[in-house]
């Protein structure tokens, strides 16, 4: 069939009917499509962050947190990183199988990067592609083997080594590190004389942390222990159960990958909290949880991110001294390079904000501020509000 | 992505709903989904057809808020001439008859009134409207003829 005629390039038609199509089409609402981009990037960002950890901070944060993982599994952990997004599947659920879906949807996310961890840690001697098959197979014994047999320094680092490892990578407080062994210290003997601790192995099977388990074998002793967890939030929990896990069975690939599923899961949960709190308007909060992220995470997976949160943060609670000072703190780390104009405009604004009208300039000149923003604020610099 | 296509889901949308504050609302959250659903386009060619799907989901799942918002312009469209005022008579004479045009169109049946928007005022190909749609390119056409008979019996109910 041909196609017929349109009204359009009829006018008799139009005539017939008393029709306007080209009034219909100029009449059309006019948008603001720059705005409009804008306002999507930004709910983008809000809503991965909020929920689904889909928005483009994600994006980069996946990047980073791959690469991060790539570089564990080879510093600290025999195991390779599919495993652990499979763990994380099993113990955490819905949210880190979303997060783990994410990343492996980024194409350089935890697929491209655990290949890359497989080849680094052939590089180093550990048995990655035992290690890679068992994962795939479900199967731990091998690099039980591996590491009973000595072939690879990594697989036969002891779990306390690793822990202790983790501690000092991720600046652990030793407080921290104490309450996660002090649960630890229960299961060792048991663990010594058993090899592996059966309602441990139960517990990470099951998605339970340690410290649930081990709160249930001596709740006396852990309840003030946990009262303390809780206030370090949900990431120091998890880290903490991670841990305890490492501890207790050292060469089991599965807890290893459990401990880095819950550690990832844990820092992005408390990234994803502190996150929401900036975007839903409560930025002291907002500052509280990323300070506490860095603090406990300063090399962490997602401290970057952080770190500029952290200046968004205090700039919406108008603390622009502090702002201006993380800003260049931000700027002399040399994190994300292609963020720094955007550092560099909000540290202006900052210095504007607390009169430094020539540093204020001086960053606003290397920004990516327009123009008439630049007046504006230099502006508002020269003439301050009462 | 975004300036590539959101002109013309914006256009798409403000036709087939007869509001343009609405076409706003619902291309953001187009782009939205299709964020997070990205994963589910495996045709990067067809991005277009893609996000007009995402697009007509949209509205189809949010129904009766596309009837409110109807409802909410015919109110908007009929009291909207004061604010035309500071406009020469013709030009809003103008408008307001391309704006009788879109709420006529925006009571059409979906089916119809998607093959009406896409083939008479977006001018999109018949073929093209059939792989947007996904229905063989004979199903457009006759569509297109019943949806040209509903528009003429609404238009002139007028």
């Amino acid at each position: 069939m041909t196609a017929p005629k349109r009204w359009r390039d009829d006018p008799s038609i139009q005539e017939a009917l008393g029709i306007d199509l080209d009034a219909e089409r100029d009449s059309l609402t006019k948008h603001d499509l720059a705005s409009m981009e804008r306002a999507v990037n930004a709910k983008i960002a809000a809503g991965a962050t909020a929920s689904t950890a889909s928005g483009l901070p994600y994006v980069l944060g996946a990047l980073i947190i791959g690469g991060a993982i790539a570089v564990r599994a080879v510093v600290v952990e025999p195991a390779d990183v599919a495993p652990v997004a499979e763990t994380a599947r099993a113990e955490r659920g819905a949210g880190v199988e979303e997060r783990a879906r994410e990343r492996r949807a980024e194409g350089e996310g935890i697929g491209a990067r655990a290949k890359h961890a497989a080849v680094e840690d052939s590089a180093v001697g550990s048995s990655s592609a035992v290690n890679e098959k068992s994962a795939q197979d479900g199967k731990s014994a091998q690099d039980g083997k591996s590491a009973q047999d000595g072939k690879s320094t990594q697989d036969g680092k002891s779990a306390q080594d690793v822990s202790s490892a983790q501690d000092r990578k991720y600046g652990t407080s030793a407080q921290n590190r104490k309450s996660a062994q002090e649960p630890s210290a229960a299961h060792d003997g048991k663990s010594a004389q058993d090899g592996t601790s059966a309602l441990e192995a139960s517990a990470a099977r099951d998605g339970k942390s340690a410290q649930d388990v081990s709160s249930a074998q001596d709740a006396s002793a852990r309840t003030a222990n946990a009262a303390r967890r809780e206030d370090d939030g949900t990431n120091a929990k998890s880290a903490q159960g991670g841990r305890l896990i490492s501890a207790s069975s050292p060469n089991d690939p599965e807890q290893a990958a459990a401990e880095a599923a819950s550690d990832l899961a844990a820092q992005l949960d408390a990234y994803d909290a502190a996150q929401r709190h900036l975007t839903e308007g409560r930025p002291s909060a907002a500052i509280d949880g990323f300070e506490r992220y860095l603090d406990a995470h300063p090399e962490g997976r997602v401290a970057v991110e952080a770190r500029f949160g952290l200046l968004h943060a205090l700039f919406a609670a108008e603390r622009f001294e502090a702002a201006a000072e993380h800003a260049a703190s931000i700027l002399d780390a040399g994190d994300a390079p292609s963020r720094r104009p955007e550092v560099f405009r909000l540290l202006g604004e900052a210095r504007a904000m607390v009169g430094d009208c020539e540093g204020a300039q001086r960053a606003l000149d290397a920004s990516d501020a327009s123009e008439p923003m630049r007046r504006r604020v230099l502006t508002r610099c020269a003439n301050p509000q009462p | 992505m975004f300036g590539v296509h959101a002109p013309f889901l914006l256009r798409t949308v403000e036709r087939l709903t007869g509001s343009g504050d609405r076409a706003e609302d619902v291309v953001q959250r187009v782009f939205l989904i299709a964020h997070e659903k990205r994963h589910t386009l495996h045709d990067p060619e067809d991005i277009r057809g893609w996000l007009y799907r995402v697009m007509v989901n949209v509205l189809r799942h949010d129904r009766r808020a596309v009837a409110r918002r109807i409802r909410l312009a015919n109110r908007v469209e009929t009291t909207s001439v004061p604010d035309e005022q500071e406009l020469a008579d013709d030009a809003v004479e103008r408008k307001e008859r391309g704006a009788r045009v879109r709420m006529t169109v925006a009571k059409m049946p979906f089916k119809l009134r998607e093959v009406f928007v896409l083939y008479e005022l977006e001018e999109v190909e018949g073929k093209d409207i059939a792989k947007l749609l996904d229905i063989p390119e004979n199903t457009v056409w006759s569509r297109l003829r019943l949806g040209r008979e509903k528009f003429r019996k609404l238009w002139s109910h007028e």
